[in-house]
């Protein structure tokens, strides 16, 4: 699904005295089947800006493209999008509710109509790619550790089959292990499902190493975007917007400054480590 | 000094021990950060620390206090203070300098006292020129510094931080680990830093890490993290350029072992490189 994004403003309780302009001006082209990380400080606007793609805020001015269909045109709409656009939000563990596993991931395909046998199907193959094991449909989800507790919530968005996943931190607060079960799996679901995946991170080194474009959103609008080689050459800039680069990409700017030719590409640690050895080898 | 003698602690009878017999000293004025992966154990371990849990088995002492005397519970929250993940469930008031005042106030510290260590702490983190704002207009970074200064106020002698960072994004990360070495370095105060972020622990004094209730390993951040295949068996992570430096050593290059930070892992690799001149003539 490509997602077109037009004039973005969102004004939260506009005409009041609290009213605060959220986002503006945002202006976005996101292709079917594309990886993105977004990227921005907190109160940035990321969050404000997800939670329009799938209808559950909805302008103050601006417009959504979704297939060329206006978000929000026809409330009928609505419904489908949700299916289609799945949103996990940030600690999404604490949104889960049923007395079982099962039941809290087969939710979603309930609400969509869906047959027993394919919701069967559905919570089966979600927990298959979020790596949890058939015996945990039984247990309480309120039994589990952190990590799986969060599986369990990814896994929930996915039994609904989105087109377009939406993460909000996936890895926030999990341990080096958990982060990168969860971020192979949101990988392979991408290239197996050709799904578009948006992910919100604070991680540099995690949107290097399974994002291919970049969006970083800096006081409500897009401050930069491009290619993740593109995003991560420009250090100083994103500093100025209180980001950084992946601690290798830093470490291969000071060796160029040094004078050794390395290229101003380098952001994940096979690529500096080719680098390096390629140079000795000359 | 922090006593740890024989610590055992089961959350429920007949569950699984979550410490088993866990031995540590932590003396004053140092900066300890301890890793290991969710469910080894770490949260628990900072929670014997104030009295929030109490062992089923051992003993632990603060500056000779035992924390399950409870008569001296009081005394003991007041030399250990807790800093937790979530800024937001921290924050008690609406004005920055009266949710700093909070702990204080509980006390029964005389007012001008109160007022002295509000605007001290709220200096020491750099917060003061928003002492009149409310809190849930700041970034997360200054939400987090806004709960230091509030345990900062109540003069703890020790302060466990568990997973500060883990909610913020990489300036506010940056702002908070400033503000945990200025405590340490400046005003003397011994710090327990729990985290999953390896560069975080890289630059403390003592890095322990805790795998199924049990201390693994205790040592300087340099001897740990040149065991960077034991680190990621048990599941953590090491640093981005920790694990070339080791990847380079793997493949038979003579490298320093010791070398954490990107500057020294800079120099560490021009000396092993070379001239940078050679280089070019090739590439012309």
């Amino acid at each position: 699904m490509d997602i077109k994004i037009e004039n973005l403003e969102h004004i939260y309780m506009p005409g009041s005295p609290l009213s605060h302009t959220a986002i503006k001006n945002v202006n976005l082209e996101i292709k079917s089947g594309s990886f993105v990380g977004l990227i921005g400080h907190t109160g940035s606007g990321k969050s404000t800006l997800i939670q329009h793609l799938n209808g559950l805020l909805k302008p103050t001015g601006g417009k959504i493209l979704i297939d060329g269909k206006c978000v929000g045109e026809n409330k009928g709409d609505l419904k489908n999008l949700r299916f289609n656009v799945g949103l996990v939000f940030q600690y999404p563990e604490y949104q889960l509710f049923d007395e079982t596993v099962y039941g809290d991931i087969s939710y979603g395909p309930k609400n969509m109509g869906l047959s027993d046998r394919e919701i069967r199907e559905r919570v089966y193959e979600s927990i298959a790619y979020v790596g949890l094991k058939e015996e945990i449909l039984d247990k309480s989800p309120f039994d589990l550790s952190g990590g799986q507790k969060r599986r369990v919530a990814i896994a929930g968005i996915l039994a609904m089959k989105p087109k377009v996943l939406i993460l909000d931190e996936p890895t926030a607060g999990l341990d080096p292990k958990g982060r990168e079960d969860i971020l192979n799996s949101i990988s392979r679901l991408h290239k197996e499902q050709k799904l578009t995946v948006i992910l919100v991170s604070h991680s540099m080194e995690d949107v290097a190493k399974i994002c291919d474009r970049v969006v970083v959103m800096s006081d409500g609008t897009v401050a930069m975007e491009g290619s993740v080689s593109e995003i991560f050459r420009r250090e100083k800039e994103l500093e100025n917007l209180h980001l950084s680069v992946p601690q290798i990409t830093k470490l291969a700017d000071i060796l160029r400054k040094k004078g050794y030719p390395l290229s101003n590409d380098i952001y994940t640690t096979d690529m500096a480590y080719d680098a390096i050895t390629q140079l000795m080898r000359g | 000094m922090i006593e740890i003698k024989n610590l055992s602690f089961t959350y429920e009878e007949n569950s699984q021990p979550v410490l088993k017999s866990v031995n540590l000293n932590v003396q004053e004025g140092q900066f300890v950060a301890v890793l290991g992966h969710n469910g080894s154990g770490k949260s628990t371990l900072a929670k014997q620390l104030n009295g929030i849990l109490l062992p089923s088995g051992g003993k632990v002492y603060v500056d000779g206090i035992d924390t399950s005397d409870e008569k001296l519970l009081a005394a003991l929250r007041k030399t250990v203070g807790m800093v937790f993940q979530n800024p937001d469930n921290q924050i008690v008031a609406s004005v920055v300098e009266e949710d700093v005042a909070f702990g204080p106030e509980n006390m029964g510290i005389a007012p001008d006292e109160i007022r002295r260590r509000v605007d001290f702490s709220l200096k020491t983190l750099n917060m003061y020129h928003k002492k009149d704002m409310a809190p849930h207009n700041l970034s997360g970074g200054q939400k987090q510094r806004i709960a230091i200064a509030g345990i900062i106020a109540m003069s703890p002698k020790y302060i466990i931080f568990d997973e500060p960072t883990a909610m913020l994004d990489p300036s506010g990360r940056k702002e908070v680990i400033e503000a945990i070495k200025t405590l340490n370095k400046e005003q003397g105060i011994t710090c327990l830093l729990i985290t999953h972020y390896m560069d975080e622990a890289a630059q403390a004094d003592r890095v322990i890490v805790i795998d199924d209730g049990k201390i693994l390993i205790d040592d300087t951040p340099q001897l740990v993290f040149a065991n960077v295949a034991l680190l990621k068996e048990l599941g953590l992570d090491v640093p981005q350029v920790t694990d070339l430096m080791y990847r380079l050593r793997q493949s038979g290059h003579a490298l320093e072992y010791n070398k954490l930070t990107v500057e020294d892992c800079a120099n560490e690799l021009s000396k092993l490189l070379g001239d940078p001149e050679k280089y070019k003539k090739i590439g012309e």
